[in-house]
């Protein structure tokens, strides 16, 4: 699966200038600084699905946290939920033990690392073609972004394409095979390649 | 005990769709405070009822109040239906964010409250019968054709939850979550509320408004293990049991009279619910910021 996203505008009023290429079993990592307009370019991605990405199942993980209105687990929620027979089912047997202390525990009382642990855990046991991270090392500390690391080297291995929007480089950004920068000049956002790791 | 068959499945598709409508606004809006109350549709509701009283005061139409009210409320319910689903909706979508419309739903209902109580003070002052006893939901008039309609829409909107359940458990985690995992949530969202807005309309214009029993029985069925850990027996099943809660109450009205006359169930069940909810409240942090 090669992606070549040509997108014109995404915020009204902005033009976009650059495109993205997104590879099965490649990471991705959109940087830039605040502000620049990297969570619209996700939430566009949301709302365009399906002119942009044709069938292909997307999934995404973002920053919100888990808010449900009964008092259910990580535990519950994977009872609720369907895998779709996708090879990501191994994958999460593989990273829950990371999960498990706190799986049992109601969503809404646990912290905002641990929160956004069990996001990227239910992201990874529904399967999916693309995945999409949102800032995903926010409220994690540094064991849990080893954790994440290995889920998405793992998800690499499963062939998936990951997209993920990060404001620090470091450890996720040398997990990645491709870096994009954003920037504004003007009214215009531009987007260019930045390294090939 | 006299049993009433008509009156009995009246009662129990009246609690099957308050609990159902319930639960949709709950569900839909990832808020435990929503409900066909909060969002105003109850105000809705007895806005077309007291339009129907008058219309047939000042007209002297023959037809039933309650056919008056439903053709008066599937008007409106049209038009606001085309408004949200057809026409360029969506900016006062994103503009309105959950707590005003919660604010607005509760300023309309008072609103609608007061243009009651204004018309009543009207009726009384020119002599004409004004049927107060609407504010009240009850089933003393109930028929065949209330049950017909109330049977067959509740079943076919239940029908379409089943279909949609999964979705109802994806938006429960947060709407930003559902709609990452590919569900068109504004979409949803404005059906269900319209969904929502159809029951309470449809069980007001029959049998009178059952003010807040929308809110709590979802509550107090999320408070039963089985309901709390899958919204998909919320919704599927939760209907049924607010049925036979219903049902069973207003047998209970319809054979113990009190000082001879028959207490509204719509009175005795949203005093039984506050308290439930205050009993509830206690037992776990339902308002949360």
């Amino acid at each position: 699966m090669e992606i070549n996203l040509s997108i014109s505008e995404f915020l009204p009023g902005w033009s976009f200038e650059g495109d993205i290429k997104i590879d099965s079993g490649n990471a991705i990592l959109i940087h830039g600084p605040n502000g620049v307009g990297k969570s619209s370019l996700l939430q566009y991605f949301k709302l365009n699905h399906k002119s942009l990405f044709a069938h292909r199942v997307l999934r995404f993980v973002d920053q919100p946290r888990l808010n449900p209105l009964n008092d259910i687990s990580l535990n519950d929620v994977i009872y609720q939920l369907s895998n779709r027979g996708d090879s990501t089912l191994k994958l999460f047997q593989e990273f829950f033990p990371i999960v498990e202390d706190y799986a049992s525990k109601p969503l809404k009382d646990l912290s905002g690392g641990q929160n956004q642990m069990c996001k990227i855990m239910i992201g990874i046991f529904l399967g999916g073609d693309i995945y999409f991270f949102d800032e995903p090392s926010q409220n994690l500390d540094d064991k849990n972004i080893k954790n994440f690391s290995c889920c998405l080297e793992g998800l690499k291995r499963a062939n998936k394409a990951c997209v993920i929007i990060e404001h620090q480089s470091g450890l996720i950004k040398s997990l990645c095979q491709k870096s994009y920068g954003m920037e504004r000049e003007g009214s215009t956002i531009k987007i260019k390649e930045s390294h090939g790791n | 005990m006299e049993i009433d068959l008509v009156r009995v499945l009246c009662a129990f598709f009246c609690g099957f769709g308050l609990t159902l409508s319930g639960s949709l606004c709950q569900l839909t809006t990832n808020n435990s405070l929503a409900s066909p109350s909060t969002l105003g549709m109850d105000g809705i509701g007895v806005g077309c009822l007291i339009l129907a009283q008058t219309f047939i005061t000042s007209i002297g139409f023959s037809w039933g109040i309650e056919l008056t009210s439903l053709g008066f409320f599937l008007s409106l319910f049209s038009l606001i239906a085309f408004f949200l689903l057809k026409m360029r909706s969506k900016r006062l979508w994103q503009f309105l964010n959950l707590k005003q419309i919660i604010l607005l739903g509760l300023a309309f209902n008072l609103m609608m409250g007061a243009i009651f109580s204004v018309l009543q003070f009207m009726f009384m002052a020119l002599n004409y019968d004004f049927p107060t006893s609407l504010w009240f939901g009850h089933f003393k008039h109930a028929e065949s054709t209330g049950l017909l309609i109330l049977g067959l829409s509740f079943s076919l909107i239940w029908i379409y939850c089943f279909r949609h359940s999964e979705k109802f458990n994806f938006i429960n985690l947060g709407v930003h979550m559902a709609q990452g995992m590919g569900v068109n949530v504004e979409r949803f969202q404005k059906i269900n509320l319209l969904l929502a807005l159809f029951i309470t309309g449809t069980i007001i214009s029959f049998f009178g408004v059952f003010s807040f029993l929308g809110l709590v029985l979802p509550h107090i069925l999320r408070s039963f293990g089985i309901f709390k850990i899958n919204m998909r027996n919320e919704i599927l099943w939760g209907p049924w049991i607010g049925g036979v809660v219903i049902a069973v109450v207003d047998l209970a009205c319809y054979n113990f009279i009190f000082y001879g006359a028959e207490l509204p169930v719509g009175m005795i069940s949203s005093v039984i619910g506050a308290f439930s909810l205050i009993l509830l409240s206690f037992k776990m942090n339902i308002v949360r910021g």
